[in-house]
């Protein structure tokens, strides 16, 4: 028997999805597979074989999976606060599988994570990957997964290549279903950001997030739209905090190796200098 | 009587892809690549059945005669066995059927 050598990169990711929905299965979790391998044939592109796992997993059972996780090899890359403008997906890696984005919550339908969840997993419907039965949402549903994801992945040259089997090319009622999905799980706006119709949502706060993705914009735009998003005192409180904040994972990338306290410190004075003079010239401007 | 039926272990992930096949133990891996007649095997194993059954369909694939092949099977799947790729599963025989 010949002994792990070159597997390519499509077949671990399916062989890696399988792995996750055993761990699943053995802590009780529900989770959700979604991307890659585990999209709808009819609905993927030619780009969508995958580099790396994605579920999304019940809120209720994020603490389980992650020490599920951990407890078989799988370590922390980046954590959820950590990884992207909407704290929705730790990052992990395995010797053995490579990369897996877990997903709390999916960016546009994250109002309600555990209603989401919950609207998602009602209508799932299974597909084998690596011969183990995993759960995915119903195609509608992946379609709305795709179309959110698009909306925040930056694309040149014409529209992204998910709108034409996922939207455009969908009959009219099946586009009104993915309205009402996206309606249920809070992802209205969201859809309208993938979709093209994001200027009808102009003044919401949500879509300020969604504008800096879809017209693009700086960090200071970012950060300055999710403040404005974030419902309640403790969220605006929590998301101001979190822009000063520098993330260890990606200096350690930058540097090279594990940054020390010292250089955390001082990519602390920097990324405040950055904000500031991102402000400054603002105002200058203005 | 008993005979031993060989199955793919329920914590065991495959794929095929152009004639090979990988096959890694859940949850923790690590992936194997089983080529040639490493991928005869499985893929024969994979239907179910005894030994002898996945023997004679190896040797029927590759264009052998049973016995020429027999030890090699073996010997392989007992490699599978050990990997925890597959299990044996002992089932009762079927009772040969009655003449009265």
């Amino acid at each position: 028997m010949t002994d792990v050598v070159d597997v390519p990169l499509p077949v671990r990711v399916e062989l890696a999805h399988a792995a996750v929905q055993v761990l699943a299965d053995d802590a009780g979790v529900d989770v959700l597979h979604i991307k890659g391998p585990a999209v709808h044939p009819g609905l993927r592109t030619s780009a969508h074989s995958g580099t790396d796992v994605d579920v999304i997993v019940r809120p209720s059972g994020v603490d389980a999976l992650m020490a599920a996780l951990a407890e078989h090899g799988w370590r922390i890359e980046t954590t959820f606060d950590a990884g992207s403008a909407f704290d929705h997906a730790a990052n992990l890696f395995h010797e053995s599988w490579g990369l897996l984005d877990v997903h709390r919550h999916y960016p546009g339908m994250d109002r309600d994570p555990a209603h989401a969840f919950d609207r998602l997993w009602s209508g799932r419907g299974s597909v084998e990957l690596g011969h183990v039965p995993c759960a995915v949402p119903e195609p509608l549903a992946q379609s709305l997964v795709l179309l959110l994801h698009s909306a925040r992945t930056p694309h040149t040259g014409g529209d992204h290549p998910d709108l034409a089997p996922n939207w455009t090319d969908r009959t009219a009622q099946d586009r009104e279903l993915i309205r009402e999905l996206a309606a249920d799980t809070g992802a209205t706006v969201a859809l309208a950001a993938a979709t093209g119709h994001l200027d009808e949502y102009h003044g919401d706060p949500e879509a300020a997030v969604w504008e800096v993705f879809v017209h693009g914009g700086d960090r200071l735009d970012e950060w300055s739209a999710r403040f404005r998003a974030a419902r309640g005192p403790r969220a605006k409180a929590s998301v101001a905090w979190r822009s000063l904040r520098v993330n260890r994972y990606y200096l350690g990338q930058k540097l090279g190796h594990s940054p020390t306290r010292t250089e955390v410190a001082v990519e602390s004075v920097r990324r405040l200098g950055a904000g500031l003079r991102a402000v400054a010239r603002r105002v200058v401007r203005r | 009587m008993t005979d031993s039926e060989l199955l793919v272990a329920a914590r065991a992930a495959w794929v095929e892809r152009e004639g090979t096949v990988y096959a890694a133990p859940l949850p923790d891996g690590p992936p194997f690549v089983l080529a040639g007649a490493g991928a005869a095997v499985w893929l024969a194993l994979a239907e179910g059945g005894t030994l002898d059954e996945v023997t004679r369909r190896v040797a029927d694939d590759v264009g052998s005669a049973a016995e020429v092949v027999a030890a090699d099977v073996a010997t392989f799947v007992t490699g599978l066995v050990d990997a925890g790729l597959v299990v044996r599963r002992t089932v009762p025989a079927v009772p040969a059927p009655s003449h009265d």
